[in-house]
């Protein structure tokens, strides 16, 4: 097996592991506390980035909402042929606004937009917080 | 050298700008500090010529051999001076030690203690009725004792920022508010004193040779919320004639009852059914921006006036202006760490803003107001009339947003 392929089944096996996760947060259920999980973490979005192999992170465009993302959620996996589909995640700045600057980012807003992907075109997964899903922003003073 | 030697201040507010002050007068100024962080922040006191750190500023042993070995060096001590609580007393006995002009060291110290100030003045009808809980008084005996003078308030002798000011409206919540006020204050005697409803106002002082040369009104807006916290500052209070005759000839005989013949305070006082009370007194210029307030309305830097007093020179008060000026304090209504503050410089843009401050950093967690430090942001306005002034700085304060994340 080519050191490519190899490289590519590997970034399918690491996202294959964290779509695990990521459905472990939303659809555990277990005898004492049932969805226990799901509560402590607040979300079903483990929020990624993915790098492609030039060294950028991949970004994508919705023309329809006129917002551009390098945020992204897993949605599935199709191991064959190394394919993944995800959905963008909106970058909203403290004020709630979108935002595509990486500094002004506080929280991240799950759009429903897929994309796939062909996983040849990434060389690696950076990981998010999950906190980027469930973060509130108080206003204060209210007047 | 000329030196003034200060003793104790805060980052920002009336302690802070008595330090520029000294400095912008010539004076080679020293501060004396109890907190390290004071020397390792040390751009926040760039006014400052020499830090003197000590471990108990109180410790007057010690603090009489830093000001002697500043002698040593060649300092010219002028004036040993605090504008903080619990050092303005103990600032003037320092200044009495080393011969200095003397400001009334006796009658600050008597405005320390909010006990003793009311009994020293319980025979004026500016008191309002007031009794004392003793530590070994029991519950039960006041219960019987004040049921029917409920609602009431419950202070400790010695705090300031309406820091544990507590009003007590049911005998539930008296027992309550004793709990609490004995475990922060613990074997200290607590002042209990009748509610009084009325406006409120702050009246500065500033008395030289036994002449009131300097009164100045200033009504608050108080902000109840279990705590008293001051959120508004109109310069000048609305009295009218009568009510302005009145208030002279009480503070003539407040001060003349307590014996101050050179020295600032403030006063908090009601005006309840036209009758002048005293809430409390308190030996130095109200901390914040109050300087600011009366320097905005009339011109005169009220805080210099009061260190020419500690130097022994005359102070000279001239009105240079007169304008309404509004000073609005935000609070906020969560707990949360900050992440960030947006509208600043939105709202020095508005016509009239003449000073905004904001006083919390990025990352520091802020709650709802328990004292006056948990007021986070000053704007201050001036304008030809009260209405005006009071408008432009509520505007001006929309501007200001605090980002917060509950915490």
């Amino acid at each position: 097996m080519s050191s490519e392929i190899k490289s590519n089944q590997c970034i399918c096996d690491a996202l294959c592991e964290l779509k695990l996760l990521q459905d472990l947060l939303n659809n555990s259920q277990t005898k004492f506390f049932g969805r226990l999980l799901a509560k402590i973490a607040g979300t079903d979005t483990i929020p990624l980035l993915l790098i492609t192999k030039k060294g950028d992170p991949l970004s994508f465009s919705s023309t329809e909402e006129c917002f551009e993302t390098i945020y992204f959620r897993i949605e599935s996996i199709d191991k064959e042929s190394c394919c993944t589909t995800i959905s963008l995640l909106r970058p909203l700045d403290i004020e709630g606004n979108y935002s595509n600057s990486f500094c002004d980012l506080v929280r991240l807003e799950k759009t429903s937009i897929c994309k796939n992907v062909d996983l040849s075109r990434i060389c690696a997964i950076q990981l998010l917080e999950t906190e980027l899903l469930t973060r509130k922003i108080i206003i204060e003073p209210k007047w | 050298m000329k030196t003034i030697v200060f003793i104790g201040s805060y980052k920002y507010g009336t302690s802070k700008e008595a330090l520029m002050i000294a400095k912008e007068m010539g004076y080679y100024v020293v501060l004396c500090t109890d907190k390290t962080k004071h020397i390792t922040s040390n751009s926040d006191f760039s006014e400052v010529d020499q830090i003197v750190l000590m471990e108990d500023l109180l410790d007057e042993q010690q603090m009489v051999e830093e000001i002697t070995s500043l002698m040593d060096q060649g300092k010219q001590i002028c004036a040993c001076v605090s504008l903080i609580d619990p050092y303005v007393s103990y600032a003037a006995s320092i200044s009495k030690y080393f011969e200095l002009a003397e400001t009334s060291t006796d009658s600050l110290r008597l405005m320390e203690d909010k006990i003793a100030i009311r009994e020293k003045l319980k025979n004026l009808p500016i008191t309002p009725f007031y009794t004392i809980f003793q530590p070994e008084d029991s519950l039960e005996k006041l219960e019987n004792e004040f049921k029917s003078l409920l609602p009431f308030i419950i202070k400790p002798p010695i705090s300031n920022g309406s820091k544990d000011v507590l009003l007590v409206e049911t005998i539930e919540k008296f027992a309550n508010a004793l709990k609490l006020l004995k475990k922060n204050h613990p074997n200290n005697p607590l002042l209990i004193e009748e509610f009084l409803q009325g406006p409120q106002y702050l009246i500065e002082i500033l008395v030289y040779n036994n002449d009131i040369k300097f009164l100045g009104l200033v009504e608050q807006e108080v902000l109840y919320n279990g705590r008293f916290i001051v959120t508004g500052y109109r310069f000048p209070g609305k009295v009218d004639i009568a009510e302005y005759r009145s208030l002279c000839t009480c503070i003539s005989k407040i001060i003349e009852e307590i014996g101050l013949e050179n020295g600032s305070c403030h006063m908090e006082m009601k005006l309840v059914s036209g009758e002048w009370k005293l809430i409390e007194t308190n030996p130095r210029m109200a901390g914040g921006e109050m300087n600011r307030i009366i320097e905005e309305g009339t011109g005169i830097n009220l805080l210099k006036e009061i260190l020419k007093v500690h130097l022994g020179e005359e102070p000279i008060l001239l009105e240079k202006k007169k304008k309404h000026v509004y000073a609005k304090y935000l609070t906020i209504g969560s707990r949360g760490k900050l992440l960030k503050i947006l509208g600043k410089e939105q709202a020095l843009m508005h016509e009239g803003v003449r000073h905004v401050h904001i006083k919390p950093l990025e990352g520091r967690i802020l709650t709802t107001p328990y004292s006056m430090g948990n007021r986070y942001a000053c704007v201050i306005a001036v304008s030809e009339t009260a209405e005006q002034a009071v408008g432009i700085a509520l505007e001006a304060a929309k501007e200001i947003k605090f980002y917060l994340e509950p915490f």
